[in-house]
């Protein structure tokens, strides 16, 4: 045995690897990460293997030969691929694209429980406004018509008049985790962090519509903001909507504050929608116009494969009939850690808090359990209930590990409907929505605990 | 191991009419592909875009059928769109394995 795990030389991982059934891109990722083995340093990356201890063999297959590949080994092939963008007023981000913006945090940077809007993340379909470049909120309107009785035409003044509320509040993109889905699919390679919780102020939607008054007639709403579309011309790079029941739930606001501030330009300056626990692209950033309809809004990005998913699970990779695609709307639940930062290091034996963010859009959270042993078995947390049932709960325990090696910290929430995570990202969608896996993060530990 | 990706690649083709099986375009098929992928795409967005991802054949041959057809891209003519699509699927073809 002994013998055995001193020749646990690369080719002998990969063989194990193919024999327990590894798909060839398995193999390929294998290949990816024994050229750039950074992590582990020259040659350690057996080391970390052998650590496992007696076994090792059998964890590796085991792990292998569900398809799960230690994370830390693809995160290093990713990042030696990744280029450094920076974003002014966002120190930090990781830039995905330039324009449109697209960019996001690593869980680490989104600990907060009110997250800062210098850490949350940029989700652009068009240009950013000159409005909001230069932070004048001059001119601005927001109007109100379709099925309504009395369209308004509102300013910020009229806005700020209104009663007010602030309440952390979740907006999470739709392709938030997209990049874990296999094979890729389109969009924006996200990881974990297209989400944040920040305060948000401004009125509550339902007060709006009801001094325009609803018509019986009136059943979604379609929103337009004023970010001008890449290509220069005139058409609207995004107008999505939202069934009035929804528009009319009493944590869905139009937003002219961030924390306490004017939103950042990047996030919707001056006024935004905020449709918490919804797909990000509900709460339309730089909002000018709310359309009442008689029928589903049919706006840019509203059909066709754009946040719509096959009403039926469909094979990975395959694209079923637009007929068949339906609306995304609430996030199932979800998790995150965001202590320690991935890849983190430690002593044998020494203990440390882990600890993180749950949340589930419509439903509430009933508790979150976290594994040290590749989901063999689970602990609970201490769940910290949320101020209001549309921001993150925090949860946290403490970990330890026995004698060194490479780790992974997973943790997995539950909604109060027994719904839990996935281990994987499914079901696979064409455009790689809803992406709610089990949150995998890893840890070396690598100096053995003094013998007591 | 390319041997095997080829295969993956010749059954995914089998399987999905709408992924047709193409040749290896020639390097100066992909010289041609790169220089109308850099004019036309750049017109809308940066090519930081599409150099961010990685699909296979049917699937950039959906994103550049989705750009011309939905995001007004008319300008890129068909042979323009196939040369586009050669050079993305040879140059951002799937990644040896996605990260998990």
């Amino acid at each position: 045995m002994n013998k055995d795990r001193k020749r646990l030389s690369w080719d002998r991982l990969r063989g194990i690897t193919e024999d327990s059934g590894a798909t060839p891109a398995d193999l390929d990722r294998l290949d990816v990460v024994r050229s750039r083995r950074k992590f582990f340093g020259q040659a350690s990356a057996l080391a970390a293997i052998a650590a496992l201890g007696p076994g090792a063999d059998t964890i590796v297959r085991g792990v292998f030969g569900r398809g799960l590949i230690p994370v830390a080994w693809a995160q290093e092939a990713e990042r030696a691929e990744a280029g450094g963008q920076n974003i002014e007023g966002k120190p930090g981000i990781t830039v995905h694209t330039t324009k449109p913006i697209n960019a996001e945090f690593p869980p680490h940077m989104l600990d907060d429980d009110v997250t800062p809007a210098e850490r949350h993340f940029v989700r652009n379909n068009g240009q950013v406004p000159q409005r909001a470049q230069n932070q004048d909120p001059q001119g601005w309107t927001l109007t109100i018509d379709g099925e309504v009785q009395r369209p308004l035409k509102l300013s910020l003044d009229d806005l700020q008049r209104m009663p007010a509320v602030s309440m952390p509040l979740l907006i999470e993109c739709a392709g938030n985790g997209r990049s874990f889905f296999q094979p890729a699919a389109r969009g924006t390679p996200w990881r974990y962090g297209a989400i944040g919780c920040s305060e948000w102020t401004g009125v509550r939607l339902r007060d709006v519509l009801r001094q325009a008054g609803l018509k019986d007639s009136a059943v979604h709403t379609g929103h337009y903001g004023e970010d001008p579309p890449l290509s220069g011309g005139d058409e609207v790079p995004i107008s999505r909507g939202i069934p009035i029941d929804k528009a009319m739930e009493e944590h869905t606001i139009v937003a002219y504050r961030m924390n306490g501030k004017p939103i950042a330009p990047l996030n919707g300056y001056p006024v935004r929608l905020v449709v918490p626990g919804w797909v990000g692209s509900t709460s339309q950033k730089w909002l000018t116009r709310i359309w009442v309809r008689n029928q589903i809004h049919d706006g840019p990005k509203m059909g066709g494969y754009s946040y719509r998913v096959p009403a039926y699970p469909v094979v990975p990779g395959t694209r079923p009939p637009e007929s068949d695609m339906v609306i995304v709307t609430s996030w199932p639940v979800k998790s995150m850690i965001t202590s320690p930062q991935e890849n983190s290091r430690f002593n044998a034996r020494q203990s440390f808090t882990v600890r993180g963010h749950a949340w589930a859009g419509d439903n509430r959270v009933d508790r979150v359990l976290v594994s040290t042993d590749y989901g063999m078995t689970w602990r609970e947390t201490r769940l910290r209930k949320p101020p209001n049932k549309y921001a993150w709960y925090g949860w946290e325990t403490k970990v330890s590990f026995p004698q060194k090696g490479y780790y992974e910290i997973w943790a997995r929430a539950f909604d109060n409907r027994g719904n839990a995570q996935p281990f994987a990202a499914a079901p696979w969608n064409p455009r790689g929505y809803m992406a709610n896996l089990v949150h995998r993060l890893p840890v070396l530990v690598d100096i053995d605990a003094p013998a007591a | 191991m390319r041997r095997l990706r080829d295969l993956g690649a010749v059954l995914t083709a089998f399987a999905l009419p709408w992924a047709a099986a193409a040749p290896e375009a020639s390097p100066e098929r992909l010289a041609k592909g790169k220089e109308a992928f850099e004019t036309n795409c750049r017109v809308c967005h940066e090519l930081d875009v599409p150099k961010s991802r990685r699909y296979d054949r049917a699937g950039w041959e959906w994103v550049v059928d989705d750009m011309v057809n939905n995001y007004g891209a008319t300008f890129i003519t068909e042979e323009q769109q196939k040369l586009i699509v050669d050079y993305l699927a040879a140059t951002q073809g799937p990644k040896p394995g996605a990260s998990p």
